[in-house]
């Protein structure tokens, strides 16, 4: 079903391409491409992007123009859903990826996944919704959550970290029904649940039904909005071996995270149009890209987020690695620092 | 490892004393190095305690700032809101307190001097503004003074709060690397202190074994050597690795076993040329003595004959001389036969009740000579005896003689019973005198050849002092004993035991202990 979907991907002309990179050209990125010219060109004119479900990852899907621009002529997107995560980059199925910070820290510790972290994607997106019943995170105390369908996956393990923050042990205090999304929906409108951690298109429709009430919400509540959320990372022997091409890369992605920041209703019916997310969820998924804070990429420093995370973590148990050790074993920060620079930025 | 340590030991070139000291100086070095170990391992827990706190000191002071920050909006807001100048001087009042904020993070700080430069200019920014905000209120225009506040001093404020949180994390970070690192070092030193106690004890046991067995290993083998050397057994020499004082005496006794054994082979050699001397000398003189006493026999006949009776008595004196020196060489023969070894034991069954009154019919002329009456108990279960008969004859005849020869006007019994006891049969036969007796002085010398009681005994009653000697010799050789019991002018008690069975020549002894059951048991 990945390939088939995979091989959906590549059979599908990117039709959109050329009007975005119009649409880059007319909110002025040109100085950067400026710049991508005079650069050597990249090692390899092919590249494999992960792709799944989230619409969060919308710039991600987005960037084939971008990555045209920077030489890329092969662009290929491999369908991989978080259980096949470690084994795509194990397998060396793709080359760069974009997905939960704490998932792949988890991965990469406990699977020794060969993939380090690039430079941040976005913040927030994900959210806490608890019933009419709870109050606060405390409240959770021995109440029935839904945290994703699958242990250890990307609601999961941010609920243990936003429930262990407070003081709450992860995996006593709370009783997970591990379901897909729609049933945990229907679960919790019948009050069968009592929180649900979820990322968009799912809070987004709960709220605007007025089903539940926003416990955490990643984007604006603190701490969690002044990390990220999903960070960009890259397949270790790739940034090895090609070290142009991986800056020229993930270039191409930083400007479509810029351009889905400022039309997120342009990328929203982009996802639609690919059929990554269902049509029934459009408004939402406008809402969403309209709300996750794109722009903050350019703020936030990506090293903080992993020694945020991984100081959480350790607190659950989660990752037996100090977060200078992580760092220094999971992280390769010199091609944003290079762009940091090129993008202008002096925020971190 | 058990064999080559105490030899390596041993043949160390030095003196006992010196391994000794050595092996004490060793454990000690090792307990102080031990020492320092854990001295090291203590301060490593003391600095890295200290870190700690350091650190705890660090993010105090980050949330510090953050708090002072939040005020500091909070202030200005509230300022804008009333704006009073009490509101107003508690918001400049606000920005002395960041500073001196500041002042003590640069304290504690020294080591992230980009972060905290980075922090600074943010801040200096933000007080520059707060400064304008609060100006703006002064001069009554709210809505600039709240158009800088949302535009400009709550973004700063964001920023603000995320790098202070960073260095935060940062200070967390550290703090987990120090727990990880003291882990680490509290695994590593208990290991070493492990390590170090189990080396020390291994190592003072190891030392004390091969320096305990490297000196006892020689000295008994050297008592094992002089046990054998008091046995007799001068054949071997005691090899020890030691160069060493044990060493040096195993050397000396082996030159002194060697002294010892050609000693021993000199003093057997002298010996045997004794005895053989004295057996020859006995058999040379009694071939002429046997002549003179054969002759002298003739004499005395043919001067019966011849009616001569005045050479009689004369004649009579020369036999009994010449028989008592018969007697003597005899005893002289056998002395010298049991010490070189040659005397054999002929061992047949004779009637042990016949064998008595054969004898007493021979000491009767000696009990009438010194006018002594001889009483005689045998026990009625007697029976038979498997012994070699000379010998036995020979030591009854020497007790009874002597007690006919220390007696006068006395009695002299000989008691004989069969007494089973030890798994065997045994023939004990006392002689009991009335005589002279014995003091317990002159009973020590008994038994030793040419040994009398004392000078005057000697030559008041005669005799050679070989008698007894050769009579315990006999005893023992047949496997019995000899004992004595005397009271100094009251008489004396002989009592010899021997088994009824000698050891057979042909091994069969069952036969005859068998042969006896009867009278066991009864
Ligand atoms: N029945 C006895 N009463 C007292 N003294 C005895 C008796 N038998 C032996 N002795 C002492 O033991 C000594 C040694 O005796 P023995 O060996 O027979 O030698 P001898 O009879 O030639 O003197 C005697 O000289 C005597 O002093
Ligand atoms: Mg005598």
């Amino acid at each position: 079903m990945r390939n088939q979907k995979a091989n959906g991907w590549n059979r599908r002309k990117f039709l959109g391409g050329l009007a975005l990179t119009g649409a880059a050209a007319m909110i002025g990125l040109r100085p950067e491409i400026a710049l991508a010219a005079v650069e050597p060109p990249p090692e390899t004119r092919t590249i494999r992007l992960r792709y799944w479900d989230p619409a969060c990852w919308a710039p991600f899907y987005l960037a084939e123009p971008f990555l045209r621009e920077e030489g890329f002529t092969d662009i290929r997107y491999v369908a991989v859903p978080t259980t096949e995560f470690p084994d795509a980059y194990k397998k060396n199925l793709i080359d760069l990826s974009c997905g939960f910070s704490v998932v792949d820290m988890y991965h990469l510790e406990k699977e020794h996944s060969p993939h380090k972290f690039l430079s941040g994607f976005h913040v927030g997106c994900y959210a806490l919704i608890g019933s009419d019943r709870v109050r606060s995170v405390r409240d959770l105390k021995g109440k029935t959550v839904w945290a994703g369908s699958l242990e250890y996956g990307g609601p999961h393990l941010f609920f243990s970290a936003i429930v262990a923050y407070v003081g709450l042990d992860p995996r006593k205090d709370i009783k997970y029904v591990w379901v897909k999304k729609d049933e945990a929906l229907d679960m919790f409108r019948d009050g069968k649940i009592d929180a649900l951690m979820s990322f968009p298109p799912g809070p987004q429709e709960l709220m605007a039904k007025g089903i539940g009430r926003l416990l955490i919400d990643t984007n604006v509540d603190k701490p969690w909005s002044q990390y990220f959320c999903c960070m960009m990372g890259g397949h270790s022997d790739f940034i090895k071996n090609n070290p142009i091409a991986t800056k020229r890369a993930l270039r191409a992605i930083l400007k479509s995270i810029d351009l889905v920041s400022r039309e997120p209703a342009m990328a929203a019916r982009e996802l639609l149009a690919r059929k990554i997310v269902k049509q029934k969820d459009e408004k939402y998924v406008i809402q969403a890209l309209k709300e996750i804070p794109y722009g903050r990429w350019r703020e936030y420093n990506p090293e903080d987020t992993i020694r945020f995370y991984a100081l959480r973590m350790r607190d659950t148990g989660l990752l037996k690695t100090n977060p200078q050790q992580f760092i220094d074993q999971h992280t390769d920060w010199r091609f944003i620092n290079q762009l940091k620079k090129e993008f202008g930025i002096t925020a971190w | 490892m058990k064999v080559w340590l105490p030899k390596l030991v041993a043949r160390a070139p030095f003196t006992v004393h010196t391994k000794l000291i050595g092996a004490f100086f060793a454990i000690v070095a090792l307990l102080i190095i031990f020492g320092l170990v854990v001295i090291q391992v203590l301060s490593g827990i003391n600095r890295r305690s200290e870190e700690l706190s350091q650190l705890r000191r660090k993010v105090g002071a980050f949330r510090q700032l953050q708090h002072d920050t939040t005020a500091q909006i909070y202030g200005v807001t509230s300022a804008l809101l009333s704006p009073e100048e009490r509101m107003i001087e508690s918001a400049l009042r606000q920005l002395h307190e960041f500073r001196y904020d500041l002042e003590r993070l640069q304290f504690v700080t020294r080591d992230e001097v980009e972060l905290f430069g980075r922090i600074k200019i943010e801040h200096e920014q933000l007080i520059q503004m707060i400064t304008n905000v609060v100006e703006l209120t002064r001069a009554q225009e709210y809505k600039k003074a709240n158009d800088l506040r949302l535009t400009k001093i709550v973004p700063l404020a964001d920023t603000l709060e995320r790098l202070t949180n960073e260095m935060v994390n940062r200070a967390e970070a550290d703090m987990e690397a120090k727990v990880d690192e003291s882990n680490r070092a509290h695994m590593t030193s208990r290991w070493v202190v492990i390590g170090f106690a189990v080396g020390s004890i291994g190592l003072a046991i190891l030392l004390g074994y091969a320096v305990s067995s490297s000196l006892m290993g020689p000295v008994m083998l050297m008592d094992e050597r002089l046990r054998q050397i008091a046995s007799g057994d001068f054949s071997k020499h005691v090899e020890v690795p030691n160069r060493d004082e044990l060493g040096t005496l195993a050397d000396n006794l082996n030159r002194m076993n060697n002294e010892l054994r050609d000693l021993y082979q000199q003093i057997e050699a002298a010996s045997r040329h004794k005895s053989d001397f004295l057996s020859n000398m006995s058999h040379e003189l009694r071939t002429p003595l046997n002549a003179i006493i054969g002759y002298s026999e003739m004499l005395t006949e043919e001067a019966e004959d011849r009616d001569q009776k005045d050479f009689i008595p004369d004649l009579q004196k020369i036999r009994a001389s010449g028989r008592h020196l018969l007697e003597l060489i005899n005893d002289i023969l056998d002395l010298s036969k049991i010490e070189a070894g040659k005397v054999e034991l002929f061992p047949e069954t004779f009637d042990v009740k016949l064998l008595i009154e054969e004898i007493s019919g021979t000491v009767q002329p000696l009990i009438e000579k010194n006018s002594n009456i001889l009483a005689i108990n045998c026990a009625d279960n007697l029976g038979d005896m498997y012994a070699d008969i000379t010998k036995v004859r020979q030591i009854l005849f020497n007790l009874l003689s002597n007690a006919c020869k220390f007696t006068e006007l006395g009695t002299i019994t000989l008691d004989a019973v069969r007494d089973c006891s030890e798994d065997a049969a045994w023939l004990s036969v006392s002689v009991t005198d009335t005589g002279i007796g014995m003091t317990e002085e002159q009973m020590e010398k008994l038994f030793q050849p040419f040994s009398q009681a004392d000078i005057q005994i000697a030559r008041k009653y005669g005799g050679t002092g070989l008698g007894l000697a050769i009579t315990r010799q006999f005893c023992e050789m047949m496997g019995g004993d000899i004992k004595v019991r005397s009271e100094f002018g009251r008489g004396t008690a002989f009592t010899m035991r021997l088994p009824m069975a000698a050891p057979h020549p042909e091994g069969d002894i069952v036969s005859l202990i068998a042969s006896d059951g009867s009278s066991k048991s009864a």
